[in-house]
């Protein structure tokens, strides 16, 4: 039987009331603002395509793999994407940041990623990568990235990975009050106890009156890599509650993911809390002076026995030269020029991602290794070799060090606060 | 974060920016480049255009001739200004049309070629002679100064011979066969000699690539820089697919390589017998580009110029008629640069230094007067008024011809013709009175204009003039 007109026009209106419903169930229709901008933002990619060989995954895998940070910003912006086909190019973008670097338009890829593995999270949990939801696991059950050990065993390894380094251990301080908090950070804290130690000794030897956070606790990076905003939010917002506590001004980290993470927080927030948040680096250029701790480096050489020079190329690590600024790596390789006994080998602040950012590392090992081996290749191909590879940042070492047990035990890898604290303490 | 300083800054890393700085630091100053990111000149065509014919037949003016006959006749075609300060400087006031030989964009020209070569990314060509190449879609293109690679494909030096068209399956960038066909057209209308022959266009699979819908030139790029045999390989298909058809050259897609260009190359000619050539680049990705970019940054290192990238410029303050201090923001942070003189070489709508805003165009640093070909103000004309009624104008849309005036000493200047700030030049791209996409002259505005701003901009600090 043939509809009439009206009835017809009756049916397409329920239809499209019924699709829009279900749409707003989805949340579909509810980009913020700041997403909005975000995608607008993303809209702007000219399609020139200057990204292309500055991306870390597409130079280790192909096109077909992973078109690339032109790929993200043309598929996303261009129509409301499709979770199931986005999946894979969203988890598999490291979020390094070396394509917006360069690009003319800024298209904030890095950003749009986070964004949309946020959708995913709330959208369609079933898309979001097992190794994801373990380390989610982590983060909501201990507020860390990583299962915390016993406190007796971790303060042991701790002792032990310094001694092994030649350096003293001190214990942990925790205090009421205090200008400075070294916010150590989970990977430092449960996964590379010397880095976390170094900088303790650091500030130390440099008489700064600093305390540690009481249950460290995460920055929130891994959150938002993972797409878990709330919780994110929920995880800065506590370090920060927790360093007005004690009422300091200062936060320091040897972790550049977190102190990137720590000060786009107060930049999002309007950046009136009087709070600064400083890398290692930046605290020591700006606030002790590179002179001070090259003295300090002489002075103890000056007691040492042998004085063998040592050959180190200096890895830029994305979060800090990328995300927070340039300039602290630049400040990263001013130390280490200042320091007697080193000598870089190169220290180009381009190199791209070490093959651990976005949580790549867990959603595509073999792709993260890939990406890893091509930098250690790229420091092991230049004229004169290092012996040690120097990155100040906790996820580059750990994720390097990996790279180099699979394929060149030639080379060592280092975090740049323990480089510091065997120069100086 | 601390506030720094710097001597002389120059804002802008393509291809003026670092011609700029590197001139000042060869005159002594302490100079550091701010870059906000890449610009055009990573996407160009990676050859340099100095002085273009209007109308593309052989036989080719060199831009030695083009540049006095066309070029220096325009009052305020950027050419035009540094041959008058030339005058200036010398004390010539005789004008004849025989006087326009410029002893400045000679001397830019050649110090681009010694800049480039430096950094072992030799360039082929000089003012005496412009090339005749074939692009990606097999019309001509004509250019001044072109990599060998480019350059062995230059058409007015192959007296005799046939050109066979090869390209990859799945790479979109480069279709032989159009390029072939099209090449049969062009060159009879550009009136090549008949002993030079456009052979037939074949595709062939990328060793390693095969059966891929999409290849990108970055990946075959990369694949024969990294391994030796891929080229073998490459070479050895060449000669199977040319043989019977009498082919003494190949035009190949403008990305056999990064690093290894030439390494590339010489095995593939050695593999297949034939004159390997890469043809020019039309449009982005460009490899061409982004190597020329490459070698650019290392010729900046190379003389001790610091490329401070991303650090993007805000805003400058001004005090007096003198520009002062820099507003920067590199990543989360923000900090001030203060120094004594400033370069301008951020370039037009691709780099950022012309932004289109509400409808019309604006120099986002310092809001300053923007002028068309006509030297007519142009800051709140609409954007549409500036185009022509023809989608591809020979003489390209006037909008693309808009930028910052300057005076002989590369100062910009106001509608009246004063200077705006005693310790400010501009470079490249970003000056008006030339059109950026019709002029033919891009590149070659961009290395002579920077070593005049450069030049300028190395001397002290001048008193303002009461």
């Amino acid at each position: 039987m043939a509809t009439t007109g009206k009835e017809a026009t009756t049916q397409a209106a329920s239809g499209l009331s019924f699709i829009k419903e279900k749409m707003k169930t989805l949340s579909l229709l509810e980009n913020q603002p700041h997403e909005k901008d975000l995608l607008s933002q993303l809209g702007k990619c000219l399609n020139c395509g200057v990204c292309l060989p500055s991306c870390p995954t597409l130079e280790a895998t192909s096109f077909e793999v992973f078109p690339g940070p032109r790929g993200i910003a043309t598929t996303v912006s261009r129509v409301n994407p499709n979770f199931w086909d986005i999946r894979d190019l969203i988890y598999t973008c490291t979020e390094c940041g070396s394509c917006q670097e360069i690009c003319p338009e800024k298209v904030p890829v890095p950003k749009a990623a986070s964004l949309l593995r946020g959708k995913i999270f709330r959208l369609r949990p079933d898309l979001i990568p097992p190794g994801h939801k373990e380390m989610l696991m982590n983060l909501s059950q201990h507020g860390t990235s990583l299962p915390p050990e016993d406190e007796e065993l971790r303060s042991d390894l701790a002792e032990s990975a310094m001694k092994d380094l030649a350096l003293p251990y001190k214990k942990d301080v925790y205090k009421g009050s205090a200008q400075v908090v070294y916010f150590a950070g989970c990977i430092s804290t449960h996964r590379a106890p010397e880095i976390r130690e170094s900088g303790k000794l650091i500030l130390d030897k440099l008489g700064v009156n600093f305390t540690l956070l009481k249950d460290t606790g995460c920055c929130g990076l891994p959150a938002s890599l993972i797409g878990d905003m709330e919780l994110a939010d929920k995880l800065v917002k506590s370090v920060f509650d927790r360093v007005r506590q004690v009422g300091a001004n200062t936060v320091i980290a040897t972790c550049s993911g977190c102190a990137n993470t720590l000060q786009a927080y107060l930049n999002r927030m309007g950046n009136n809390t009087g709070i600064r948040v400083k890398h290692l680096a930046e605290y020591l250029v700006e606030d002790v002076g590179s002179q001070k701790v090259s003295s300090l480096a002489k002075s103890k050489e000056s007691k040492m026995k042998s004085k063998a020079t040592e050959n180190i190329a200096i890895h830029s690590a994305c979060h800090l030269s990328r995300h927070l600024s340039r300039r602290i790596q630049d400040y990263v390789i001013q130390l280490a020029e200042a320091l007697p006994g080193v000598q870089i080998t190169t220290s180009n602040t381009r190199q791209k991602c070490c093959g651990a950012g976005g949580l790549l590392s867990i959603f595509k090992p073999d792709v993260s290794n890939k990406i890893t081996i091509a930098r250690l290749q790229e420091i092991l191909e230049q004229e004169k070799k290092p012996e040690k590879i120097v990155a100040p940042c906790p996820t580059c070492v750990i994720q390097m060090n990996q790279g180099v047990s699979n394929s060149t035990p030639e080379i060592k890898v280092e975090d740049f606060a323990v480089l510091l604290a065997r120069k100086i303490v | 974060m601390k506030d720094f300083k710097t001597e002389v800054a120059v804002i802008g890393c393509g291809i003026a920016g670092i011609t700029a700085a590197k001139k000042i630091a060869s005159e002594g100053a302490d100079v550091t480049i701010f870059s906000k990111a890449y610009g055009a000149t990573a996407m160009s065509t990676g050859v340099v255009d100095i002085a273009n014919p209007t109308v593309v037949k052989l036989p080719l003016k060199p831009p030695e001739e083009l540049i006095s006959e066309k070029y220096a006749k325009k009052a305020n075609h950027p050419y035009a200004l540094i041959i008058r300060r030339e005058k200036q400087l010398e004390g010539r006031t005789a004008q004849s049309e025989e006087d326009n030989y410029s002893q400045t964009i000679s001397k830019a020209v050649t110090t681009f070629l010694e800049n480039m070569k430096d950094v072992d990314y030799p360039m082929e060509g000089s003012l005496n002679h412009n090339m005749l190449l074939i692009d990606s879609i097999g019309s001509a293109k004509c250019t001044s100064l072109a990599p060998p690679s480019v350059a062995r494909g230059d058409l007015t030096k192959i007296n005799k011979g046939q050109i066979i068209f090869i390209g990859f399956k799945g790479h979109s960038d480069y279709d032989p066969r159009l390029c072939s066909q099209n090449f049969a057209r062009t060159s009879k209308i550009v009136g090549l000699p008949d002993a030079v022959e456009g052979a037939s266009g074949k595709l062939t699979d990328f060793p390693g690539f095969e059966g891929r819908n999409t290849l990108l030139s970055i990946e075959i790029a990369r694949r024969l820089d990294r391994e030796e045999g891929i080229a073998t390989g490459v070479g050895r298909k060449i000669g199977d697919l040319a043989k019977g058809d009498g082919a003494t050259h190949v035009c190949l897609p403008p990305c056999m390589g990064i690093d290894n260009v030439e390494r590339n190359l010489k095995v593939i000619g050695e593999e297949s017998g034939l004159i390997p050539f890469e043809c020019a680049n039309l449009t982005p990705p460009s490899i061409l580009g982004f190597r020329m970019q490459l070698a650019l940054e290392d010729s900046a290192n190379k003389s001790g110029v610091v490329i401070r990238l991303p650090y993007e410029v805000k805003k400058i303050e001004i005090e007096e008629n003198n520009l002062k201090r820099m507003a920067v923001v590199s990543g989360e942070r923000s900090f001030h640069v203060d120094a004594d003189r400033f370069v301008l070489a951020t370039g037009s709508f691709i780099g950022g230094g012309i932004i289109e805003e509400e409808e019309t165009v604006k120099e986002p640093i310092l809001n300053l007067p923007l002028f068309d070909e006509n030297d007519a103000q142009v800051n709140s004309v609409f954007i549409r008024r500036m185009l022509s009624s023809e989608a591809i104008p020979i003489k390209g849309h006037p909008v693309f011809s808009v930028g910052v005036k300057v005076n002989e000493n590369m100062q910009p200047v106001s509608d009246k013709g004063e200077p705006l700030y005693s310790n400010m030049f501009a470079c490249g791209n970003i000056l008006s009175g030339f059109n950026h996409t019709s002029s033919g002259c891009r590149h070659g505005v961009a290395i002579t204009t920077s070593y005049v701003a450069g030049e300028e901009a190395a001397k002290k600090q001048r008193k303002r003039e009461e």
